[in-house]
């Protein structure tokens, strides 16, 4: 009776771990993108931006508004699009795991101009800034923050 | 023919038939026949003994031999369970023990697999510090700031649309 318990609960934790394996060969990723629009209209900094307050210190502008959360989970190779104010687009491209790091391809399209096109490594948990593509007043910042 | 050459006679057929009869064979009228004999003849009821130790010792002799060959092809349970006697009344063939597999392969694959799946998360949780970029390539339609992040800070790439005094504070690299 003993052996046939342990027997089971072994197979039952093959079958439990072989689950979390086959899970993690699927490599998702969990990404988030916040939209701030910055502008000097205004002293004002988005209570929701409050992790990233201290970075946005580095820039020029006196007021910080949240336009958009996105948060989403997708898949290493997927190619993921999202509109941004003003018609550009942002397009996300997780192409691969290297070293802990997310290999990330994003552009930033206005119609047919290019405004950015960037490749670079993003920790775990990491969050990376792009700005500068205008907006009404003031600017773009995207805050894009990678886990896997 | 006097009695004991009937006797001898008797002997004659049915001796071929004592080694069927011992072993438990033999039905019907031929068994009652062979019975009846055997009650009052000696020669043959030694006979049918022999037959019968015999027998059992050379079952008990196959028996002992399969227990030792199935002990060298596998694990000590069903070793212990091929051990018993085939005929050993008060310990049976144990079916259930012997059809039973043992958990430890089992446990032991789990074991490894959980090994491998912590060691896996070990070494991603050890990836690099927050927030850590490694600018592969920029390309824009205009000038470019890219300032790394230094001390668990966050890396900023600017991309100058806009006036140049909104950049942030910091060198272009």
């Amino acid at each position: 009776m003993r052996r046939s318990v342990i027997h089971r609960a072994g197979l039952l934790i093959a079958v439990v771990l072989l689950g979390a394996a086959a899970a993690w060969g699927q490599s998702a990723v969990n990404l988030n993108v916040q939209v701030i629009h910055a502008s000097n209209t205004g002293k004002a900094v988005d209570p929701a931006l409050a992790k990233i307050r201290s970075q946005l210190s580095s820039f020029k502008y006196t007021n910080y508004a949240l336009l958009e959360t996105r948060p989403f989970t997708t898949a290493i190779g997927a190619k993921h699009a999202m509109p941004l104010p003003g018609g550009k687009i942002l397009d996300l491209y997780p192409y691969g795991v290297s070293g802990g790091s997310l290999e990330l391809l994003v552009t930033i399209t206005d119609g047919a101009k290019r405004v950015l096109d960037t490749t670079f490594r993003l920790s775990n948990g990491g969050t990376i800034l792009v700005g500068g593509p205008t907006h009404a007043d003031g600017v773009l910042i995207v805050a894009i923050s990678g886990s896997f | 023919m006097d009695g004991d050459e009937t006797m001898r006679a008797a002997c004659e057929t049915i001796d071929p038939l004592l080694s069927a009869f011992a072993d438990g064979e033999l039905f019907g009228s031929e068994r009652e026949m062979i019975e009846r004999h055997v009650a009052g003849c000696a020669v043959c009821r030694g006979t049918v003994e022999t037959y019968r130790t015999v027998g059992l010792a050379l079952r008990e002799h196959v028996a002992a031999e399969a227990a030792v060959v199935s002990a060298a092809l596998t694990w000590p349970p069903r070793r212990r369970a091929f051990r018993v006697p085939v005929l050993t009344p008060r310990r049976p063939l144990n079916y259930h023990v012997a059809r039973r597999s043992h958990p430890w392969p089992v446990l032991a694959g789990a074991a490894a697999l959980a090994m491998g799946v912590i060691g896996l998360a070990t070494f991603r949780a050890e990836g690099p510090p927050a927030n850590f970029v490694e600018i592969e390539r920029v390309d824009a339609s205009g000038p470019v700031l890219v300032l790394p992040g230094k001390g668990g800070q966050m890396t900023i790439i600017w991309v100058f649309e806009a006036d140049e005094r909104s950049a942030p504070e910091a060198t272009a690299i």
